[in-house]
């Protein structure tokens, strides 16, 4: 099973209106999108090693292009 | 009584524009991780993220699929899954089995065209929409 991140929000015996309720939900989900826009995790960055990169990207302007090629340029260099 | 339409297929690589959903985060290691449930990229969301790096470098978004209207559909399927899971191999079918739990996938386009291979190629897949000073050299 992988990990994964859940949080849950327990208000107990509180009982809330339908209106109520949906304001919470979108509280709560304006949070959680808020902290999410602001991750940046650098991943892409990998492709500065290709060695390492396995991703492929697609490029919406100018096609779809795959990054294996630079493996060579960036191969460390005998001796 | 007229027959209801089928929901619009979803592009899982759209662009970040209000009325798209998040579905991915691209991790450490430039593989995604999709969210367990769609969000809505709202305004305020597209704002935030724009505050930082371009969205489409950290996230991935579902939007529906524009068909003719996009430079990657050809023939009548969308061509980038089609190369994706070709660049990929066997190594496609093999991870098949493990799909994981995608909040998209019974409209998604990718794997409506080719099945469960596209998700093994999907978890590679990050959307750029132009060059950027750090992207690796053609």
């Amino acid at each position: 099973m992988p990990e994964t991140n859940r949080f849950v929000v327990h208000l107990g015996e509180l009982k809330l209106r339908d209106r109520q309720e949906r304001r919470f939900e979108e509280a709560i989900q304006s949070a959680v999108l808020t902290e999410l826009a602001r991750i940046d995790f650098q991943g892409d960055v990998v492709a500065r090693f290709p060695r390492e990169w396995l991703g492929i990207w697609i490029d919406v302007q100018g096609g779809l292009r795959i990054d294996d090629k630079p493996a060579q340029a960036f191969a460390p260099r005998p001796g | 009584m007229p027959e209801a339409e089928d929901p619009p297929r979803l592009c899982p690589s759209a662009l970040a524009r209000p009325g798209a959903a998040l579905i991915v985060v691209v991790q450490a290691d430039g593989t995604v991780a999709l969210l367990g449930r769609p969000l809505p990229a709202t305004a305020a969301f597209l704002a935030e993220a724009r505050r930082g790096r371009e969205p489409e470098r950290r996230f991935r978004f579902a939007a529906p699929c524009v068909e003719a209207e996009c430079r990657q559909w050809t023939g009548g399927r969308c061509g980038v899954i089609d190369r994706v899971v070709g660049a990929l191999g066997p190594e496609a079918d093999a991870g098949a089995e493990g799909a994981r739990p995608c909040g998209i996938r019974r409209r998604c386009r990718w794997h409506a065209q080719i099945g469960p291979a596209a998700c093994e190629g999907c978890r590679l897949v990050i959307t750029e929409t132009r060059a950027g000073p750090d992207r690796a050299p053609a």
